[in-house]
């Protein structure tokens, strides 16, 4: 009985100590293969787990539902959700990054993955998983290619100055009329995603032409 | 003296994995609690002591990466729970689980040795999470546990996944060796895609595992049986696949027979648009005697209820496939509800069919989870 006694403390030593807890967040299924295929001249790859809660939690949240125009989902989006960033190199150099976000959709949650060069300009875009009748749509190639070469700014071109001649994201045009809800929740994904490497990794890089645009 | 040492070794695993949490500074982590509460009823002819029944466990998953200037080079997964049925007297009723615990190192980019406790290679359960799920696939039936002590090695080429395991045959959390062992392998095309087909082949001397009451075939965990009413093996020796106490390490349950067995097998998934297809067979011996396994999921979301999700699954099981009546066919139908981010809702009904019975058997279940798993 002191025995039992003992496991069942140590047991909620376990389950309750004071280390860094989080839900399972976006990640590679696949990632040697992934990273192989969208970077075939790496060697290798550093995994980090990120949290906003370990960016300015609240503040951060914040920050990214004012640029994102619309309030951040509780479920999919709260700050402890840890964000798998993955630092693909060559040998010991940095050549590029995978990141994927989970972007709520009308059937479910949807996966979106994006590699960028070191400066968030995007190299490749895909669907990890996306429930939705069109999934077959919004998965083809002459899709998705049209994200190749965007970076925030064109998706903040897209928030602040919808139609502009600069507006390289309003030339993109829904894959099926019939779901278009799921277009909106992809282009919202993708600039979620890119705000947050913009905080976590590109030191704010793309605040200077945030704040242009808005005209502060 | 056997007691002494199982009550130094379970301290210590249980320790170890508490200072595990606080031991890991400077390598990325995730650290993940879990809850679960499984209840249910089953209309049991042969145990009328135990139609109702309720589990609770708590437990942890620790998954980390070290990298080097090089990038990722050791992988760690460490799944534990601790489990109270409430059926038991109190000295009975807590188990501790150990599910994962291996440590995987990167020989290169889609090469790496996986050394540990871990599932085997073989069949569908490689690639699905069923660690919290109500709906399992054939790895007890085809294998009887569903994580043994061992080796594996992983690797692809061209569009081919393939892995190789060594492994003890054993099944449960304290390694043993008595002659007996388990080599599986599968070769897949790319793992972790939309569409997933897969062929994969075991040869083992491998332990069969000592009777439990009976329990749904749903669940994992304490509680994987699905005996009632089973059809039993010629010469009444203990059926070969179903045990409750299969991922129980603490108390110490000692399985029985070693059983020579191999399987061949394919299994298939594919995730499209919004329905998910999960199917598997196999086909194989149990020292001598022909036995295969059929299942096939179907997972539909709801449009109309965010995160709603409806399962059916079928499963055809034949333990001597030259005598109909050893066969039974569990139908099982479920909700699933994402009630939080963390919080996941779900329920199974289950009538298990037995088409050649030589009496009538009515073999219901339905069981409710609510099961968290997160911060």
């Amino acid at each position: 009985m002191k025995t039992n006694s003992i496991l069942i403390g140590l047991m909620a030593l376990c389950i309750f100590s004071n280390a860094l807890f989080g839900a399972t967040g976006c990640t590679l299924n696949d990632p040697d293969r992934d990273v192989l295929r969208m970077f075939p001249k790496s060697t290798g790859y550093k995994t980090d787990f990120i949290r906003l809660k370990e960016h300015g939690g609240e503040v951060t949240v914040k920050e990214i539902e004012e640029k994102l125009k619309g309030p951040v989902d509780p479920t999919y989006e709260s700050i402890d959700v840890p964000y798998a960033y993955y630092t693909i190199l060559k040998g010991k150099e940095p050549i590029g990054r995978i990141h994927g976000l989970n972007q709520k959709g009308t059937f479910g949650g949807m996966q979106l993955i994006v590699a960028t060069d070191l400066n968030g300009k995007i190299l490749h875009f895909y669907y990890q998983k996306i429930s939705s009748p069109a999934a077959r749509k919004f998965k083809q190639k002459d899709f998705t290619k049209q994200f190749v070469g965007l970076t925030l700014e064109d998706f903040y071109i897209n928030k602040l100055k919808p139609g502009s001649e600069k507006d390289k994201i309003g030339k993109i045009t829904s894959p099926t009329t019939d779901h278009a809800d799921d277009f909106k929740n992809t282009l919202r994904g993708l600039m979620k995603n890119l705000i947050q490497l913009d905080i976590i990794h590109l030191n704010r890089h793309y605040d200077t032409v945030y704040k242009k645009l808005k005209g502060e | 003296m056997n007691n002494k040492i199982v009550t130094v070794v379970k301290l210590g695993i249980i320790l170890g994995c508490a200072l595990l949490n606080i031991s890991t500074m400077g390598e990325q982590k995730l650290n993940e609690r879990e809850l679960l509460f499984k209840g249910g009823y089953l209309n049991n002819p042969q145990d009328d002591a135990h139609r109702r029944f309720f589990i609770a466990a708590a437990g942890f998953e620790h998954y980390s990466k070290l990298s080097n200037d090089f990038g990722d080079f050791l992988t760690q997964n460490v799944q534990l729970r601790f489990t109270w049925d409430f059926r038991e007297e109190p000295k009975d009723a807590w188990a501790i689980e150990i599910h994962n615990a291996w440590a995987e190192f990167k020989l290169g980019l889609g090469k790496a040795l996986r050394i540990g406790h871990f599932q085997p290679y073989f069949g569908l359960e490689v690639t699905e999470d069923t660690h919290g799920a109500l709906f399992q696939t054939l790895m007890m039936q085809n294998v009887g546990f569903k994580h043994d002590w061992g080796l594996g090695y992983k690797t692809f080429i061209g569009p081919f996944d393939i892995r190789l395991g060594t492994q003890l045959g054993y099944g449960m959390s304290l390694p043993k060796y008595k002659e007996n062992f388990l080599v599986t392998t599968r070769i897949s095309t790319p793992e972790g895609r939309n569409t997933n087909f897969a062929l994969s082949g075991l040869y083992g001397r491998v332990f069969s595992m000592a009777h439990g009451h009976s329990e749904p075939s749903t669940g994992h965990g304490h509680g994987n049986t699905n005996m009632m009413a089973m059809p039993m093996p010629k010469e009444s020796k203990p059926m070969l696949v179903f045990d409750e106490h299969v991922h129980r390490t603490f108390p110490y349950k000692e399985p029985g027979d070693i059983v020579r067995k191999w399987r061949v097998g394919y299994d298939f998934s594919h995730f499209g648009g919004y329905l998910a297809i999960k199917n598997e067979a196999a086909l194989g011996e149990d020292d001598g005697i022909l036995v295969g396994a059929f299942m096939l999921q179907a997972e539909y979301p709801f449009s109309f209820l965010d995160d709603l999700v409806a399962t059916y699954q079928v499963k055809v099981v034949s333990q001597d496939l030259s005598d109909k009546g050893m066969s039974y066919i569990p139908v099982t139908v479920g909700l699933s509800y994402k009630v939080l981010q963390y919080l996941n809702f779900q329920s199974a009904y289950e009538v298990t069919l037995l088409p050649f019975a030589s009496e009538e058997v009515e073999n219901h279940k339905l069981i409710i989870q609510l099961y968290y798993f997160g911060t």
